[in-house]
């Protein structure tokens, strides 16, 4: 074994860096998803995020206490609660916590308008790494400098929820790669390097610090290099034959010696039509023709992209500086400015009442807050004319969306419901109510009851059943007569039993069934029956005879035109 | 008409389709009176043996069919009606099976069509839940081609039933086939419809309550009694009484499926007989040169009669058959099982088990009233096994040799996870249900873990999932090849039973598993992998070639003292089957001198016997603390070798017949019963039997308890003394070898690998305390596996090239080869010039420290072979392309970079190879234990009872036996020795982390001694697996991913113990050797 002392060879001279002029900062939250997570749970206690991942379940999110409890990234859950029996978990939402970062880019423009995405999105586990980059570049000294900006930002963060921090490393250096690696890797939680002193701040960090792939990094620990500046002492040239370019490139830019942009985040397109008026409207039907232009002003900005609105924001600015707000859903997305102010006309007329413009509404904004892609249909010039209209199939659904949203905007979005079917052989469970927002037309077999015919359900059924008296044979007999209010029918012709039994995992599975425990749990027995006069009823027996009951009852559920 | 029958009966082996096993199905037929069943599954015969043996046992007539159904959605259930018929159906089933992946059957009408025209079949076409016109048509296409055709009619209790039969009776008149009353049964009774909704939803991926129509609205699919069929069917009295017709048409049953021996001519000259005969005797001269000793003669004489009696001649030569062409190509095997310790099985050298050394019974595996074939597995070396599968198709073609099924069934896990999905419930509290300790069985947890896991299982959709599991359970789930279970027949294999693809290409098994083959007395052979003998052959091999001595097994010497006293010190690391913990306990209590010792050995440490608390008294018996006497005269005869004590299958079977007044048959039954537990309720009544009728004549109470149970533990892992005589004798083997050619054994065992319970590590530890010289791994001296190696004045054991972790194969031939054409290699340049192996394996030999003769450190050497990667061609000088290593390349190889630690060696060796040869990595922690008053392992030899004492090392062992109540047993390694350390249940609760997770441990604890057996029952552990990190000097924050992956905390629960489990039933061997 030879002893190694650092090699006498000429150095090179490029360790010195080069002065960008640039102040980057590099903020790292190692528990982002963990302590951003909408779920609830004791953040003194391990917590740990789970999902699919290299084929098993595995931690994907930790907490601190997760950390010091032993858990680590990538670990499998059965690992982990074989450790931590009682680890806190819940599932991880990698989009939703992506969000949360995006969305805290954006609150961070108040330091800075320039801000990055993380320049490596993930840890050697392939697990998502959440960080962020600044360029404050001249800005520092508008929140009294830098390490002021960084305090700042950690204790906001500090007070993300009442019980629970948001943990952040950061750094502030003259190029990306020193910050990235000095957020991670320095010994400090803050970090700030003065200018032209990156290489002294970077070189004793260990090669991970320079964002090198994991091969790499484990090379780099096989060679026994175990900082940047051993690293940095070989020939760049003999570096590059074993590692490949990779490493020496990322060398160069933490020194601030080879350039590297900001890779910023950009908002996504607003759809937003603005009108400040010299003088106050009160008129509520001035307002509704300023809102109509504002209408065809979003129409025309939805139409270039494609567009169509799903939910419309109104925001009326008084001259108090009060702000009234209206929200209008739209069942089907929309790209018609006719639609739109007819849906505000419906609102503005019934505010008409408690409507108090002030001294005067000064400023109109009208938002598309929710869009989505939507094909624009093509008129049909002069074919329908001539075929009668057999292509406009369509006309009449886009026509009864267009009611559905003006009976939402006038009574409200839960109250306007129309029938849906449902797979299920219980009779008042097979149809259901559905907001007409979310009702879907959806026809398919799956919807349709293999042994029932249409005509044999009832068009008239009964909201609840009622209770009648019958004479039937038994076990299963049709009834014979039964008296149902009151009157006595005597039958004479019965089909049936139509037999169903309950949905036995009714109540089992969570609250979407609440419904299920209503209807009562015994097998029910339908018969469609005439009576001399001709008229027909829908009657069951409940209960199997003898299995279930001893003594059936009967009862009125329907009755056929 | 009286007399209803049920002829459209589906089992559960319509995967995922029916809710009831056939056994159910049958029972429940019988239960109501009815004529006959017949049982159909869908595209499969898999089901209808054991509908068929519970129809026998139930006295019920029985019709075996298959329901086809095909891709264009029609269904129609066939029954033969003639031995040839069933042929058809099975040849048809064969290849819609072939031409679809594994589980898949291809049907087209056609084939349906065809199978009508041809063969003689009854057709019972089931229409559609909508009576639509489609399906007349393809009745009227089937009733063109035959004239048995029937349409079901079922009452669905839909909204128009009436309407819906009368359409269909319309639609069989216009068809011209006649009508059938049938349920169309899913399950045996209507409390299974949950259950049945589940299995709906389980195949369809769907949760219950998106599943909706797709489940059947009322509970209505289920066995009837005969009064509700005539009421039901008052209005079709025809198809009632068709029944009647199709009975009479079909009187096929499984039994006239005789089976006929293979009868390929193996000597024109003689009968099978003759040749036996002639086989055996030459073999018995051959044996015994000096002549065939008396005791033997009258053996071998005897057996020929009876072989002769039961025509059972062909089946040895065909066993035979398959042994000679394993000598031939120098493949080891052994022959074990009921028939294999026969006289003339070790002439015909099937097995090498000299029978005069044990008293085996021949009869009592080969009994002239059970009409059953013997049973012989035969265990091959693991790795050439192929060759002798191969062989066997070759032989005898695909047409009439097919491996047999395994059918897989839901265990618990398995049930809860799927039942759990349909139930909705959330995927915390379904991880939370799986990661419960679930045990091998078939058990769901007790109530007391599920609470402790934080669920509450009153919940009701808790309780529902575990009870809708617990019906799962023991469902097949799919089928699946045996290990090597083979069915060879005279004619067309697929003329006896369908034969279906395998997940492996061009590997087909048949529908059947071992149990149905058993039911109707056909022949099978267990051509079974084992990997010591795999290792033995290679000793072998190594001795013949370094030490110039040639040895079969049936030339080893026999019973060297000098083998016994090492097997008396527990020196066993390594020796087959007595390696293990328990086994190692075993060994100094019952001191092995003989053979038959040896025998015993085996079978005492298995469930059965220490389910049966067996053991303590063979012991006491044994060293004479405990007289030796019989609970009765009569069991003298069964128990006289044993002391007194049952230990062996065997022998708890004859205890049945001879005490409890058993007959054979049902005796067997018994076994049957043991082996299968999924009838646990069965196996319960036959224990209430048992000791009634022993307790009757006279036995006490307790003794009988004892010997049910220890039935019980058998039957799950059983044990008879044949088995046990086979695994005897490689257990002398290799201890043999082990004893008197340590290195060259130790390295057969490491080229084995996997295998056993210990790491080359150990292993090679176990060689060097023989006093073997074990050297590195180096690339100008290593072969690919490990060899021996004259060193001048010793034979010494050199590490192979298969010792580097994820070394391929190939290369390291490729580096033995280049060595040996042109000489050694003088630097890592020339190595890549000369083999052509990837940057990769260089890189991992240099990790290997493998370039140390070349005096590279692996710094350098790494550094040296980074040079050659590919990336590095982007940098090099299109110069020296195609000119070998450029010198500025070759200059550099001995860069200067800084050295590892001593310790850092050490754990880097444990990282490419598993082991160091330098020193344990305990040594470098030794100065620092010393401070906390640590001891090294060596000091337990010595140490007095009731010692506390503070010990520390590397985790080698983990286990958690089924048998020990939740007791967890470690094994320490250091730089001095090994250390056995126990674990309470109470003190794993404490630290179950740490008995867990660490990889280093410092354990406090008090010496426990008995006899020369120590062990160390802990009181406090402490994990040091951070300690090893003194020694990388490493930084960064993920501190465990640096370390070498065998010194990262691990887990190793005590959930599955494959090693300790293994030899399950006879196929058993598979798994862990």
């Amino acid at each position: 074994m030879t002893a190694a002392p650092l090699p006498p060879k000429p150095q090179e001279p490029l360790l010195t860096p080069s002065l960008t002029g640039r102040r980057i900062v590099a903020l790292w939250f190692p528990h982002w998803a963990a302590e951003t997570s909408r779920a609830d749970y004791d953040a003194t206690q391990p917590f740990a995020l789970i999902d699919m991942h290299k084929n098993a379940q595995r931690l994907v999110g930790l907490n601190e206490a997760a950390g010091i409890a032993g858990l680590y990234p990538a670990m499998t859950l059965p690992d982990a609660r074989a450790l931590v029996p009682d680890v806190q978990t819940a599932m991880a939402d990698p989009q939703d916590a992506a969000a949360r970062l995006q969305k805290c880019a954006y609150w961070l423009q108040r330091y800075t308008p320039w801000i990055g995405e993380d320049t490596v999105p993930q840890t050697a586990d392939g697990l998502n790494d959440y960080g962020l980059l600044l360029d404050i570049s001249g800005c520092a000294h508008l929140f009294g400098g830098e390490r002021a900006v960084l305090e700042d930002i950690a204790m906001r963060l500090a007070a993300y929820r009442d019980d629970r921090a948001v943990t952040m490393r950061a750094a502030i250096a003259g190029s990306i790669g020193a910050a990235w690696g000095l957020a991670r890797f320095a010994a400090t939680d803050l970090s700030i390097v003065p200018e032209g002193q990156d290489a002294e701040a970077v070189l004793p960090l260990p090669p991970a610090a320079l964002r090198l792939n994991p091969q790499h990094i484990d090379l780099c620990q096989r060679l026994g290099l175990d900082t940047i500046a051993e690293l940095a002492r070989f020939p760049r040239a003999d570096l590059t034959r074993r590692f490949g370019p990779e490493p020496v490139l990322r060398l160069e830019q933490a020194l601030g010696q080879a350039g590297e942009s900001l890779n910023p985040y950009l908002p996504p397109p607003q759809f937003l039509a603005r009108k400040n008026l010299p003088q106050g409207v009160t008129q509520i039907e001035a307002l509704t023709a300023l809102i109509g232009e504002l209408c065809e002003m979003l129409v025309s900005q939805l139409q270039a992209e494609g567009q169509g609105a799903q939910r419309l924001d109104v925001a009326l600015t008084r001259s108090d500086n009060l702000v009234l707000a209206l929200a209008v859903p739209l069942a089907n997305p929309s790209a018609d400015a006719a639609h739109m102010l007819r849906l505000f006309e419906e609102r503005l007329t019934r505010l008409s009442g408690g409507f108090d413009a002030g001294f005067g509404i000064e400023g109109l904004q009208l938002v598309a807050s929710k869009t989505t892609a939507m094909t624009m249909p093509q008129e049909n010039i002069s074919l329908s004319n001539q075929l009668g209209g057999r292509l406009r199939k369509s006309t009449p659904i886009v026509a009864l969306g267009g009611l559905y949203d003006r009976l939402v905007s006038r009574l409200g979005a839960h109250v306007v419901v129309r029938p849906v079917p449902h797979a299920s052989y219980i009779p008042e469970r097979a149809v259901r109510f559905v907001s007409v927002l979310q009702a879907q037309d959806t026809a398919s077999d799956e919807l349709v009851n293999p042994l029932v015919d249409a005509a044999a359900r009832p068009l008239f059924m009964l909201c609840a059943p009622e209770p009648i008296e019958v004479i039937a044979e038994i076990p299963e007999g049709a009834p014979c007569r039964f008296r149902w209010r009151r009157v006595l029918h005597e039958v004479t012709t019965a089909y049936g039993p139509e037999r169903i039994s309950p949905e036995w995992w009714g109540g089992l599975m969570g609250e979407s069934h609440a419904g299920a425990q209503n209807h009562n749990r015994k097998t029910r027995d339908y018969y469609r029956v005439e009576d001399t006069q001709g008229h027909r009823f829908w009657l069951y027996r409940d209960g199997l005879y003898q299995c279930e009951t001893g003594n059936p009852r009967w009862f009125m559920h329907g009755v056929f035109p | 008409m009286r007399g209803f029958a049920e002829l459209a009966a589906i089992s559960n082996f319509s995967f995922l389709h029916g809710a009831s096993h056939p056994q159910e199905m049958v029972e429940t037929a019988a239960a109501f009176g009815y004529r006959a069943i017949g049982l159909a599954d869908r595209n499969t015969l898999a089901g209808v043996v054991r509908g068929h043996a519970a129809a026998k046992q139930a006295g019920l007539r029985y019709l075996p069919g298959a329901r086809l159904v095909t891709q264009c959605g029609f269904e129609v259930i066939a029954y033969p009606r003639s031995r040839a018929a069933y042929g058809a159906l099975s040849q048809c089933l064969t290849q819609a099976n072939r031409r679809g992946r594994k589980g898949e059957c291809l049907l087209s009408m056609d084939d349906v069509l065809g199978l009508a025209r041809h063969a003689a079949l009854c057709w019972l076409a089931v229409p559609p839940l909508r009576a639509e016109p489609v399906f007349g048509e393809k009745l009227a296409q089937l009733a063109a081609a035959t004239r048995q055709v029937y349409a079901l009619l079922v009452p669905l209790y839909g909204a128009d039933d009436k309407t819906r039969l009368r359409d269909i009776a319309a639609m069989a008149d216009w068809a011209g086939a006649a009508l059938l009353a049938s349920f169309d049964p899913l399950y045996h009774a209507p409390e299974r419809r949950p259950l049945q909704d589940v299995v709906s939803c389980i195949r369809q991926h769907m949760r219950l309550d998106e599943a909706g129509y797709r489940l059947a609205g009322n509970a209505e699919r289920h066995i009837k009694p005969e009064a509700e069929a005539q009421r039901l069917f008052a209005n079709y009295s025809q198809a009632l009484s068709n029944i009647q017709k199709v009975l009479d048409a079909c009187d096929f049953s499984l039994d006239e499926l005789a089976y006929q021996y293979p009868e390929d001519a193996f000597d024109p000259q003689l009968s099978p007989q003759e040749l036996l005969e002639k086989l055996a005797w030459d073999g018995a001269h051959a044996r015994f040169p000096d002549g065939v000793p008396e005791k033997l003669d009258g053996l071998i004489r005897h057996e020929l009669k009876l072989i002769d009696e039961l025509h059972y001649a062909p089946y040895f030569l065909t066993v035979h058959d398959l042994v000679r062409f394993a000598r031939a190509k120098r493949i080891l095997c052994q022959g074990r099982g009921s028939a294999a310790n026969s006289a003339v099985c070790y002439c015909i050298g099937i097995t090498a088990v000299d029978p005069s050394r044990l008293d085996l019974l021949f009869e009592r595996f080969i009994s002239a009233e059970r009409n059953e074939p013997p049973d012989i597995d035969i265990d091959f070396e693991h790795e050439r096994r192929e060759e002798v599968i191969q062989y066997i198709y070759q032989k005898y073609g695909r047409e009439r040799a097919g491996i047999a099924a395994t059918v897989i069934t839901y265990r618990a896990r398995s049930a809860v996870r799927e039942v759990a999905k349909v139930m909705g419930l959330s995927g915390d509290i379904a991880s939370a249900l799986l990661a419960l300790n679930w045990g091998g069985g078939g058990k769901p947890p007790p109530r007391e873990h599920i609470i402790e896991a934080g669920l509450d299982p009153d919940t009701p959709s808790l309780a529902a999932t575990l009870a809708l599991a617990g019906q799962l359970i023991g469902f097949p789930r799919h089928l699946s090849q045996h290990v090597g279970g083979f069915v060879i027949t005279n004619e067309r294999l697929d003329t006896l039973v369908p034969i279906g693809n395998a997940a492996m290409d061009d590997r087909t098994f048949i529908e059947w598993d071992k149990d149905d083959l058993d039911t109707l007395g056909m022949l099978k052979i267990d051509v079974l992998a084992l990997g010591m003998l795999s290792a033995i052959r290679r000793s072998f091999d190594l001795i013949a070639a370094h030490h110039g001595q040639a040895f079969e097994l049936a030339d080893v010497p026999a019973e060297d003292s000098a083998v016994y006293d090492m097997l008396c010190r527990a020196e066993s690391i390594g020796v087959f089957q007595v390696e293990s913990r328990a086994q190692m306990n075993m060994l100094p209590r019952l001191k092995p001198r003989d053979f038959y010792d040896l025998v015993v050995e085996v079978a005492i440490v298995r469930p059965g016997p220490i389910q049966g608390d067996m053991v303590h008294p063979y012991l006491r018996r044994r060293n004479g603390e405990e007289p030796v006497e019989f609970p009765s005269e009569e069991l003298e005869e069964v128990l006289g070798k044993t002391l007194g004590v049952p230990l062996f299958q065997e022998q708890a079977m004859r205890i049945a017949i001879v005490a409890a007044g058993f007959t054979p048959a049902e005796a067997d039954r018994l076994r049957r019963a043991m082996a299968t537990f999924r009838k646990t309720g069965i196996i319960h009544e036959f224990g209430l039997r048992l000791v009634d009728g022993m307790v009757a004549r006279g036995y006490e109470r307790d003794f009988a308890e004892r010997c049910f149970k220890q039935i019980e533990g058998f039957g799950e892992y059983g044990f008879p003394e044949s088995h046990a005589a086979s695994f005897a004798l490689l257990v002398y083997v290799s201890a043999w070898l082990k004893h008197h050619y340590p290195a060259a054994f130790c390295a057969a065992l490491i080229n084995s690998q996997p295998m056993g319970f210990y790491a080359p590590a150990q292993l090679v530890a176990e060689a060097k305390r023989q006093g073997v010289t074990a050297l590195p791994v180096c690339i100008n001296a290593s072969d690919a596996e490990a060899d021996l190696e004259n060193t001048g004045y010793e034979i010494a054991l050199r590490l192979g090239f298969n010792q580097i972790t994820g070394l391929l194969k190939a290369d390291a031939e490729a580096l033995a080869a280049a060595r040996r054409i042109e000489g050694a290699f003088d630097s890592v340049a020339d190595c890549a010039a000369r083999t052509g192996i990837g940057v990769s394996t260089l890189e991992r030999l240099a990790r290997a420290d493998a370039f140390a003769t070349l005096g590279l450190t692996r710094r350098q050497a790494l550094w040296a072979v980074r040079a050659l990667a590919p990336e590095s061609k982007a940098a090099a000088l299109p110069l020296f392309d195609g000119q070998g290593v450029s010198p500025a390349v070759a200059e550099d190889e001995h860069a200067i970079l800084p050295a590892l630690p001593p310790g850092m060696e050490v754990l880097e060796d444990y990282a490419s190879l598993r082991l160091s040869l330098k020193n344990h990595p305990m040594a470098f922690l030794r100065d620092s234990l010393a401070t906390e008053n640590v001891q090294p392992l060596a000091v337990l030899q010595d140490a007095a009872n009731g010692k506390r004492i503070s010990i520390a090392g590397l985790v080698i062992c983990r286990q958690r036996p089924g048998s020990a109540k939740g007791v967890v047993f470690l094994t320490l390694e250091d730089e001095t020795g090994t250390g056995n350390i126990v674990v309470w249940p109470d003190r794993f609760e404490r630290y179950r982390r740490i008995t867990i997770g660490a990889r280093l441990m410092r354990i406090e604890g008090r010496v426990q001694r008995s006899g020369t057996v120590v062990h160390v029952v802990a009181e406090r552990l402490h994990d040091i697996s951070a300690s090893l990190l003194q020694l990388t000097a490493q930084h960064g924050m993920d501190s465990t991913a640096h370390l070498p992956k065998v010194l990262r905390p691990k887990r190793q629960t005590g959930r599955k113990t494959p090693r300790e489990m293994a030899w399950g039933g006879s196929e058993g061997g598979c798994r862990a050797y």
